[in-house]
């Protein structure tokens, strides 16, 4: 229904300017991903753009994330005599090959009128206890000789849980509608600037079907509120330093009904090492609060209305580093004129404080990780 | 919600002459990759579904990304 509602807006949108140019291309790209709690994600991910005519493109990804030994050990905690292992997805891991497979496919189809741009898609992916099926569609507009654009994305999502083992859950759905609006500026020669607003709401089964908390008097499974709202409020800003250099910077205040207040600062610094060749390096940080509901593990009983023992429901923080690169070749090979490709790579280490949650469940004081990207595309 | 996809767009129809206007001859910047929101597009998208597994806050960007049993 929301994608009739943006269709109709994208009609009745006034025309001023022209927007980007759709081009045909194919993007193939390949990332990992590997923590101190057992799991690694193996994820190739192929791409095309393809224009029809001068204002429509359809645009396909394929997108595989292989999940290896993603055991979750219930260890270190006090309470606990026996130790319990108990897999994230399957209920237990494969000694060899992957836990889990997640299929996940996105396709839309674009539209580009003058001053206007505007796509409509669909999402769907598929793993062995969860299925996510997703509209959404999205509208910008550029205006003032193109120093503004405005932006519209709304999507809808309706997915299901399918637990590994038998176990019967409140609900099996997932829901949950955004809505997210921005608007980028120029503001001189060498700054832009960048407001996102997102509206996201959730209802439905929000927590792991395999968390659950053993206390030498009780065990239960995690238990959270069946809706969450939040609001989440951005501003980026592009600083070109030199002919050379520039800096990107992002913060993000989000806030949601169970009372999880959360800032994020994310700097990061381009340098052209040659016409040919662009490094990187950033900085991210992230705190968060705990949610309303949340005690500490041995303050829960059974009188509690939720329990949570997710880590992601309690106080924590977490550091990001980086370096990136980005090559564009300027000569042929074959007949193959590759200054239409584009080479980018990065890695990445993230860490979390030290969590009580964390060591509850995962029997680490923090998680730490490492995860690289690396992607071709070429533009025909 | 969906009435907002209209109110939007005519909040700006009268505005343009306020807004800041860098003229096309001086935009040479913003024509480099690296002045972009997304300069890293293909990292910025496998990012937003990792720090959206490993802690509560998600949001923050203009693009759509699926979901997945491990939020």
């Amino acid at each position: 229904m929301q994608v009739i509602w943006i269709l109709i807006a994208i009609v009745l949108l006034p025309i001023k300017i022209v927007a980007d140019v759709l081009t045909d291309k194919i993007d193939f790209s390949y990332e990992y991903y590997a923590d101190n709690t057992d799991t690694k994600i193996n994820s190739p991910t192929f791409s095309f753009v393809k224009t029809l005519g001068e204002k429509f493109a359809i645009s396909f990804k394929e997108r595989v994330d292989a999940i290896t030994a993603a055991s979750i050990k219930t260890a270190g905690h006090s309470g606990v005599t026996n130790s319990v292992i108990l897999d994230a997805v399957t209920g237990a891991s494969n000694a060899r090959g992957y836990d889990d497979l997640r299929y996940a496919t996105t396709a839309n189809l674009s539209y580009e009128r003058s001053d206007v741009s505007g796509s409509i898609g669909i999402y769907h992916s598929t793993e062995r206890d969860y299925i996510a099926k997703s509209t959404f569609g999205s509208i910008s507009y550029s205006f003032n000789e193109a120093n503004s654009v405005a932006s519209i994305l709304i999507s809808n999502s309706n997915d299901k849980w399918i637990p590994a083992f038998s176990r019967k859950l409140p609900t099996d759905k997932r829901k949950e509608k955004r809505l997210d609006l921005s608007f980028t500026q120029l503001i001189s020669p060498d700054v832009s600037m960048q407001l996102i607003y997102n509206r996201i709401e959730n209802s439905g089964y929000l927590n792991s079907p395999y968390h659950y908390l053993i206390t030498n008097n009780f065990s239960v499974f995690e238990s959270v509120p069946q809706r969450k709202n939040a609001n989440v409020a951005t501003i980026k800003a592009v600083i070109a330093l030199n002919e050379e250099s520039n800096l990107w910077t992002s913060y993000r205040y989000y806030k949601d009904s169970w009372d999880i207040d959360a800032h994020t600062l994310d700097l990061q610094g381009f340098h052209d090492l040659n016409e040919n060749t662009t490094i990187g390096l950033r900085l991210r940080y992230y705190e968060q609060n705990e949610a309303n509901f949340f005690k500490n593990i041995d303050d829960y009983t059974l009188q509690d209305d939720f329990i949570g023992v997710d880590y992601r429901l309690s106080s924590f923080d977490s550091l990001t580093t980086g370096v990136s690169l980005h090559y564009n070749p300027q000569f042929e090979i074959v007949g193959i004129d590759l200054e239409k490709v584009s080479i980018k790579a990065g890695i990445n280490y993230y860490k979390t404080s030290k969590n009580e949650n964390i060591s509850y469940w995962y029997n680490e004081d923090y998680i730490q990780a490492f995860y690289s990207t690396f992607s071709v595309e070429y533009e025909f | 919600m969906r009435y907002l996809v209209f109110i939007l767009p005519l909040l700006f129809l009268g505005c343009s002459k306020k807004l800041v206007r860098v003229e096309t001859y001086e935009k040479e910047n913003f024509a480099k990759e690296r002045m972009q929101f997304s300069p890293m597009s293909v990292r910025d998208e496998f990012e937003g579904h990792l720090f959206g597994i490993r802690e509560s806050a998600v949001g923050g960007e203009s693009s759509f990304s699926g979901g997945c049993g491990c939020k």
